[in-house]
């Protein structure tokens, strides 16, 4: 018995969950960069460091990213995988997809890549994992003209959006978040494809604030769905829940976060005080039979969120509290592109919208931008007396 | 400015540097950003420039070493 | 070759059923662990099987989806925002055979409600040079020992895993349940001879959050130094100039971060905190990590009441209580001394023993 060549990886084969060692074997076989890669990772897991180099210039043409050139820094050990490069391809909104469309894509990868792929990457992308320098722009060209497929975003650019599943299977979206998200990707395609900006910048679309693809906290700007009005109730279905030993006044009442709930047992109604409801979808969660989102919808959006790098993370605050979102979204296109001026105008290299509205100021932004300051803006108003005036307001 | 005196500006520009974001490529051709932008994306498609990434994005001259 | 043609329309990748009940979904119901029912006003109903995936897949495992998809679910699929996948029809008597097949690949069918869902992670050893640890490895090991909560409801609340493999945090994991962070504990060693060559000085220097980069003091050596003192390895300057690499196998490691969320849901969206600094980088299994991963989510799933996310139990009995009653340590490290630090001291006399 010929002895393995990955025996630290060989015991990631074992135990209930499904394998990433055995999906990189599943193509060892056939393809000798997926070979060569878990040779290489094999490396890694004895001296543990990662053997991958810096990118150098790899792309598209026509394209400014959606290509991450990647090199072995051991190429003579593991020649299949001294360009190992990734391409990232925009994914259909909310993930969906035909097996027709998915077996193109398999083809593809399997003739012109390693045929390992990330189903998802971080930012949503499709992630190909793995191909030569050469191999890249026939294998773009072959997933743009046959299998309709285009480039995701890289680098000082737009990001490639994404978006919940929204309304295609959710009943509590309160925006068309799939028709936003394509419709924005494809306003914005010289924005994604061709990097202009200081830094990146993220656009991230939720249809209610139990925000499911965590755009508050890993994206510039999320667009949160919500309603205006009160949430809506029916008390027939309230009874149902009470009447099949459903704790209402422990399990939803008692948990609002602005006690703007009240149950009377003995009428068995749900009573809600809608000025103070915040939104939060609690009580929804619980009792999705009974309580439902308000009529008057449309979406809060905010500003800044982001990751560590470089001065620290920020969840994103609330930029315009309420705004219909409706096609052709001309609104949200027009505030948009403001705040990319803005941005672009105002920040230093690598600075992030957020930052950058952290060193200038709010107050300056908003004015900037043409929005005014509203208590919704923030938590609490500055308790410091170090206040400025403009001359014009003195 | 014509576009395409714009677009021989920028070229020659880039042809000096290395590499260098929009950015200073608007301020050293002294044109707004803007339409800076729109012209290094038209010479992006027509191959004669091309995009780096170290930390941040950059362009240069197609093959330019 | 067309260019910019954007991503596909969506609406050819909906099921008819998903299509005709477009924005007219009424409720939902979660049948069984991994298995949801959504009814339409319309009357029409749709079920959905949701299955864990290794996320780093081949084409191979894609087409054995699709074949599942194309017998159960006329040839439609999604997957989630947490990698896993999920197959929908409006077949009630398509479910059953529908689990045994995913099943049958060797697929858990969970990761709804009040369970752990997939973790969503990075690239790591395999893809990126940035890395500080492995992201696959690691997270299959985890997901080995939690396999159970996946495939069953009995946490207080839903409890979200996130693991990235250096502070650059694709994917964001700065406010889960859970974040895995791998970090680096020794300044980056610049390498002068290639400096020149491959970096500009003044962005490097301008790339460290803590000044901590100098022009060499050597005016003849056209690099830099770095004051170590300084340096809290966040690896910025490397990602710039790939003249000054930071990974070391000795400093590498992995720091866990707890009680962090994004769903709006009863609390605000909160940041997750620094619960351990610093746990060892031990392939192939990372048996340290692994175990202090399922402690503390022992110890919230014995404490926590009925939907409190981990962050609101913590918030209501202390942090205090959170490392006494986990076991954690609590170090110097804990205390922030970053931008912001002071909003997180304590000014007030009320704190529990
Ligand atoms: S964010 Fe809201 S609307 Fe979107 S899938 Fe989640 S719960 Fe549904
Ligand atoms: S949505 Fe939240 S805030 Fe509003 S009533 Fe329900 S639990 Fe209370
Ligand atoms: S988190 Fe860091 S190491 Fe991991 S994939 Fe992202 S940049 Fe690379
Ligand atoms: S690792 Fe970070 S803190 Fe250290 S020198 Fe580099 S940029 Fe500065």
């Amino acid at each position: 018995m010929s002895e393995s060549e990955t025996p630290r990886l060989d015991q990631l084969e074992t135990g209930p969950w499904p394998s990433f060692v055995s999906e990189i074997k599943k193509m060892a076989g056939r393809k000798p960069a997926a070979r060569d890669l878990l040779r290489q990772m094999e490396l890694s897991y004895k001296d543990r460091v990662t053997h991958w180099k810096h990118g150098g210039i790899v792309g598209i043409r026509s394209y400014g990213g959606g290509v991450i050139g990647r090199y072995s820094d051991s190429p003579e050990q593991f020649p299949d995988v001294a360009a190992f490069h990734t391409i990232r391809v925009n994914q259909p909104s909310g993930w969906f997809y035909s097996t027709k469309a998915l077996r193109q894509i398999c083809d593809i990868w399997e003739k012109y890549g390693s045929g390992l792929t990330n189903f998802h990457g971080s930012t949503g992308d499709i992630i190909l994992l793995g191909t030569t320098t050469e191999k890249l722009q026939p294998c773009f060209n072959e997933l743009s003209d046959e299998a309709g497929f285009d480039l995701g975003g890289s680098g000082s650019a737009l990001r490639t959006p994404s978006c919940c599943l929204g309304p295609a299977r959710c009943e509590w979206s309160c925006i068309d978040t799939l028709d936003l998200c394509n419709d924005l990707t494809h306003s914005f395609q010289d924005e994604l494809h061709r990097p202009a900006w200081p830094y990146k910048f993220k656009i991230k679309i939720s249809g209610c604030p139990n925000d499911c693809v965590a755009s508050i906290a890993r994206s510039d700007l999320p667009i949160i769905g919500t309603w205006r009005d009160s949430l809506r109730i029916d008390q027939e279905e309230v009874r149902k829940y009470a009447a099949d030993g459903f704790d209402i006044e422990n399990e939803v009442v008692a948990l609002c976060p602005t006690d703007a709930l009240e149950w009377d047992e003995k009428t068995l109604t749900l009573k809600l005080k809608a000025e103070d409801c915040v939104r939060c979808m609690h009580c929804i969660n619980r009792m999705p039979k009974a309580l439902r989102p308000g009529l008057e919808r449309g979406a809060t959006l905010l500003i800044g969120g982001k990751a560590p790098i470089m001065k620290g993370a920020f969840l994103s605050w609330v930029l315009v509290p309420f705004m219909p979102m409706t096609p052709p979204y001309t609104e949200f296109k027009v505030l948009v592109r403001k705040i990319w001026d803005w941005w672009d105008e105002n920040g230093k290299t690598r600075e992030r919208v957020g930052e950058v509205i952290e060193r200038l100021g709010m107050a300056r932004f908003l004015r900037d931008v043409g929005l005014k300051p509203l208590p919704q803006m923030v938590f609490r108003p500055r308790a410091n007396p170090y206040v400025f005036w403009r001359s014009e307001q003195k | 400015m014509t576009d395409t005196e714009l677009e021989q500006k920028i070229l020659k520009y880039l042809s000096t540097v290395n590499m260098a974001k929009n950015k200073s490529v608007a301020t050293a051709v002294g044109v707004e950003k803007s339409i800076v932008d729109k012209a290094i994306s038209k010479l992006a498609k027509e191959d004669k420039i091309e995009y780096v990434y170290l930390g941040t994005s950059y362009v240069k001259l197609k093959g330019q070493q | 070759m067309a260019i910019d043609i954007g991503p596909p329309d969506y609406k050819e990748m909906l099921h008819p059923v998903i299509k005709k009940n477009y924005g007219k979904w009424k409720y939902h119901e979660i049948l069984q662990p991994g298995v949801l029912k959504h009814v339409s006003e319309t009357g029409d109903e749709v079920y959905t099987v949701r299955a864990g995936s290794p996320r780093l897949v081949s084409v191979d495992f894609i087409r054995e989806i699709c074949d599942i998809a194309d017998k159960y679910c006329d040839g439609y699929l999604r997957f989630t925002s947490r990698h896993c996948v999920e197959f929908m029809t409006p077949d009630k008597e398509r479910i059953q055979p529908l689990i045994d097949e995913v099943k049958a690949h060797k697929l858990p069918v969970g990761g709804t409600g009040k369970s752990i869902s997939n973790i969503v992670h990075t690239q790591g050893w395999a893809h990126c040079h940035s890395a500080a640890t492995d992201a696959s490895g690691p997270v299959k090991a985890i997901m080995d020992e939690l396999y159970d909560y996946f495939v069953s409801m009995k946490l207080p609340a839903l409890f979200r895993i996130s693991f990235a493999c250096c502070l650059n945090m694709c994917g964001a994991v700065h406010c889960s349940d859970l974040a895995i962070v791998g970090v680096h504990r020794k300044p980056p060693k610049v390498n002068h001879e290639k400096i020149a060559v491959v970096c500009e000085i003044p962005t490097t220097m301008a790339s460290c959050p803590t000044g901590a980069i100098r022009r060499h003091p050597d005016p003849n050596i056209k690099s830099m130094v770095i004051n170590e003192e300084r340096c809290m390895y966040c690896s910025n300057c490397f990602t710039v100039c790939p003249a000054m690499p930071i990974a070391d196998a000795e400093g590498d490691g992995l720091a866990i971060y707890v009680g962090g969320k994004v769903s709006n849901a009863r609390h605000a969206p909160m940041f997750s905190r620094l619960a351990i600094p610093y746990l060892p980088n031990n392939p192939p299994r990372w048996p340290e990590l692994v175990s202090a991963v399922k402690n503390i989510v022992e110890v919230y799933a014995a404490n926590a009441r009925k939907w409190e996310r981990m962050g609101e139990w913590i918030e209501r009995v202390g942090w205090e209580r959170f490392f006494s009653l986990t076991g954690i340590p609590f170090t110097e490290q804990h205390i922030d001394d970053f931008t912001h630090a002071v909003e997180t001291f304590r000014t007030s006399t009320h704190f529990k023993w």
